[in-house]
């Protein structure tokens, strides 16, 4: 009997574990093996569409990229890209995760007003993200550009239409709704922060700062460096939301290699001739990222303080 | 109860990954009629086109059998507006559809993806109406382009689409806007063109007595009377409109793209058919076309005229006519009068900036707006608007509007003398396109009620009966009754005498080509203001929109065409 209890609760739990694994695992086939092993097919081949046929085609494909990043009227460009994408990165890095880290910290303290600190950072991330940029983009050109021409002799007449302002209009939206995300995902992991440690600080008399530096910080470094690897990809893959506030026409000032990529993607998406170049510059990007990636992953992992 | 809970949550999880998966109409209802399904993708020109041919094609076949044990025929109209342009491919792919009319079509792409029905033997036979075969209703040049895959058919041209400025009539008449006819009867409030800087010497306005002007086309009694013919006239009429306090244009800010509307319709105005059919034909037949080989040392351009095949297509990113309109561009978004402020950033979204244009005149707090800068389907989409306006204006005020498409000057300097115009060139500015989806092959009661669908669609009664349904003109050979003519409201009655008078006058010109490179490059090439044409690299940087380039980086009309400069070298990429 016993026997038998123990098979159907087994055959149960396989079924719940089945569905919810299954698709998952059909996603990572499909959406991530297929489409990898798919891209790295296509950036040797070319393929004609009055024919209809593909050809390998080598290196070609690489050569094309390597010109066109280097050694193109697009070279500017890409430098430019390049640039943005880097201060996108380090911005978001020391602003965005060095105020992510206090705000949490503060949140995680339970300081006056952490309550409303929390509903004011995590209220954006129920909106969809369009909403959001459409709301951002009205209030900019329109209550932003009227009160900076209170105070301003010239008067200007858009903050997305400027060369100055542009980048960092869309780079403050980009660091400002990351943010909730990063508080969100610090607060869970100083909340595993065993308080017998911070019980112990108290009694030894640790100031509110010495207890982040020496005990918060250390305990959530896997979190935090979590990020950092994840911004190093980023600076390869982030549009920083360039798509959704000017689609395929976001001044050249502002463009990222992400952008650049998606962009190409995107205007491409029916025209097969196309898309060996665009698979060509993903590995590039992945040729160029992953060594860095995985190096600057162990090291950091060495220097983990609670290892 | 765990097991309740267990099992509704496997379930969920499981279903979960088919989310998305359905079908976009119900089951057929009933087993004894067929079913055809019809969507479109045309944005603001609605479905009310599909929903005439639906019904023409349902009264004709209520009696006739397509499937054993089914008799008539129910045609399914659907619009599908929410998936976007690029994403269509896919979704035709996975739809259960039967025909689709799409915008911005490159039905290449389509086939490529085996997507599309091979349509040629419908598009060859005759139509019941009598009238000839759909083939024999298209231009040459769209003939050539759609059978470029083995004389195949696989897509057919629907609207013709011209983007540009609409202005408002009945305010051109209160303020005396036109110009006039006479050198005696006219008014001229300055005496300088802010243009040219010089002596002004275009026509005045008229007064009281005096008759319009010919207008650009140079003939009387056509749609362009008393419009400005030359920069020169058009700047002096924005410089009065500026005295008279009203604001000259508006667009949206929210979409920049749409102000390279304008350089679309400056380019419609001062080229011959050949300047632009070469633009994707990469062939003028022989004519020489004006061409920028440099400029001197005062920054005048030095001209040469030559004669365009694909070898050398690279030229006409220098053509003659693209720089004459960058330097109309120039002088009109530096001159922060000219238009609404809020167009200059992204205040107004294009259902905005209508609603913006056709209120202000109006509404008595706005400052009336002379012209709006749009897509040619923005009369259509601004009907809930304007419906509006007659609930809250009256009808006598907001109703029967006076609104009108305004050709651009076809020449710089001076004014156009009656016959020494030219008539307007159209350019199809949307590329909407029919096709069959292939979901439909070896279903012989599909494929039969598609092909009558198709036929039904290009019968001359029911081109007709789609134009006075949407007032868009129809890109193929057909022609309006005078009853039907006068269904159309003014704005619509328009758009159709431009129309007819640019195929009578052989310059209407259908953006497509079965030129290799202009195919392979429709990115590059496309007459949209979404692809590359417009595009320029100054220094380094790729400029989109010319008004950007000139508010934000200096950019002058020379810099901004001299981005534009494919050269020879740079077109070997094209060539392969």
């Amino acid at each position: 009997m016993l026997q038998k209890y123990k098979k159907r609760a087994f055959n149960q739990k396989l079924l719940f574990f089945c569905c919810l694994t299954i698709p998952l695992l059909l996603q990572f086939c499909v959406f991530y093996i297929y489409v990898n092993f798919n891209s790295f097919i296509l950036a040797f081949t070319s393929y004609d569409k009055f024919t209809n046929t593909t050809t390998f085609v080598g290196m070609d494909n690489f050569k094309d990229v390597l010109v066109t990043f280097f050694a193109s009227e697009e070279s500017v460009a890409f430098w430019v890209r390049l640039k943005n994408s880097v201060v996108n990165y380090l911005v978001t890095l020391f602003f965005g995760t060095g105020f992510a880290l206090l705000f949490s910290y503060y949140i995680y303290k339970k300081e006056m007003g952490s309550g409303l600190f929390k509903v004011v950072l995590f209220l954006p991330h129920i909106v969809p993200g369009m909403a959001l940029i459409s709301i951002y983009r009205y209030f900019v050109e329109t209550g932003g550009v009227s009160l900076c021409n209170l105070f301003l002799e010239k008067p200007i007449y858009s903050f997305l239409w400027s060369e100055d302002r542009v980048y960092p209009t869309v780079l403050f939206f980009g660091v400002f709704m990351g943010f909730g995300t990063q508080v969100m995902m610090y607060l869970g992991a100083m909340s595993k922060i065993n308080p017998s440690i911070t019980d112990a600080l108290k009694l030894d008399g640790a100031s509110f700062l010495r207890e982040f530096w020496s005990i918060t910080l250390p305990c959530v470094y896997s979190t935090v460096i979590t990020f950092f690897i994840v911004g190093i990809t980023g600076i390869f893959s982030s549009d920083m939301g360039l798509y959704s506030f000017f689609a395929m026409h976001a001044p050249s000032e502002t463009q990222t290699l992400g952008y650049y990529l998606l962009n190409m993607t995107r205007s491409n998406v029916t025209n097969r001739e196309e898309w060996p170049f665009i698979a060509s510059v993903g590995l590039v990007y992945t040729v160029v990222l992953a060594p860095i990636t995985v190096a600057l992953r162990f090291y950091l992992d060495k220097k983990d303080p609670m290892n | 109860m765990k097991k309740i809970v267990a099992l509704s949550l496997a379930l969920v999880a499981g279903l979960g990954s088919f989310a998305g998966c359905g079908v976009e109409y119900g089951a057929e209802e009933r087993e004894d009629i067929s079913y055809l399904y019809v969507n479109g993708r045309t944005g603001g020109f609605g479905d009310g086109y599909l929903k005439a041919v639906e019904q023409i094609m349902e009264e004709r076949y209520k009696d006739t059998s397509f499937a054993e044990g089914k008799t008539g025929v129910d045609v399914v109209v659907a619009l599908e507006d929410t998936v976007d342009n690029n994403a269509y491919i896919n979704y035709i792919g996975n739809t259960s559809y039967n025909i689709h009319v799409i915008n911005g079509l490159s039905y290449l792409d389509y086939v490529s993806f085996n997507h599309l029905y091979d349509i040629t033997d419908w598009v060859k036979e005759d139509l019941a109406d009598g009238t000839g075969s759909i083939e024999s209703k298209l231009y040459d040049e769209q003939k050539q382009a759609l059978t470029i895959l083995e004389g195949r058919y696989y897509s057919l041209p629907t609207f013709a689409c011209f983007n540009g400025v609409t202005y408002d009539a009945q305010l051109f008449e209160n303020y005396g806007f036109y110009f006039s006819d006479s050198a005696e009867l006219c008014s001229k409030p300055f005496t300088n063109s802010s243009y040219t800087g010089e002596a002004y010497t275009g026509k005045g306005f008229v007064v009281e007595g005096a008759t319009k002007s010919c207008g650009p086309d140079g003939q009387y009694n056509t749609y362009d009377d008393g419009l400005p013919s030359s920069y020169e006239e058009f700047f002096y009429l924005l410089d009065y409109m500026v005295e008279r306090s009203i604001t000259p244009m508006v667009w949206t800010g929210n979409s920049m793209h749409y102000t390279n509307f304008l350089f679309q319709a400056l380019l419609m105005g001062n080229s011959s058919k050949t300047d632009l059919s070469s633009m994707f034909s990469f062939d003028s037949k022989g004519e020489k076309i004006k061409i920028v080989d440099s400029f001197d040392a005062n920054d005048v351009p030095v001209v040469s005229e030559k004669v365009i095949t694909t070898e050398n297509g690279y030229e006409l990113s220098q053509q003659y006519t693209r720089y004459q309109a960058l330097k109309f561009l120039e002088h009109f978004f530096n001159n922060s009068n000219y238009y609404d402020s809020r167009s200059a950033g992204a205040q107004l979204s294009n259902t905005a900036a209508q609603k913006v244009f056709e209120e202000s005149s109006l509404d008595p707090k706005s400052t009336p707006i002379a012209m709006l800068l749009e897509g040619g389907y923005w009369y259509n989409e601004a009907q809930p608007e304007l419906a509006q306006s007659v609930t809250k204006y009256g009808e006598e005020k907001a109703g029967n509007r006076k609104f009108a498409y305004m050709p651009m000057p076809s020449i710089e300097y001076g004014t156009v003398s009656e016959n020494e115009g030219r008539s307007l060139t159209l350019v199809d500015g949307a590329r909407f396109g029919l096709v069959v989806n292939k979901n439909i092959s070896g279903n012989s009661e599909k494929e039969k009620l598609a092909k009558a669908f198709v036929q039904i669609f290009y019968e001359d009664a029911t081109l007709q009966k789609m134009t006075t349904t949407t007032g868009i003109p129809m890109e193929v050979k057909y022609d309006l009754k005078q009853s039907q003519y006068d269904e159309l409201d003014y704005y619509q009655q328009g758009i159709w005498d431009m129309y007819k008078n640019s195929v009578k006058n052989n310059m209407y010109v259908s953006p497509m080509s079965s030129n290799l490179v202009f195919l392979k490059n429709e990115n590059t090439f496309l007459w949209k203001t979404t692809t590359q044409f417009f595009d320029s690299v100054i220094d380094g940087m790729t400029r989109s929109y010319p008004c950007v380039a000139f508010w934000q980086y200096n950019a002058t009309a020379k810099s901004y065409f001299e981005g534009m400069k494919i050269t020879k070298d740079g077109w070997k990429k094209y060539l392969q």
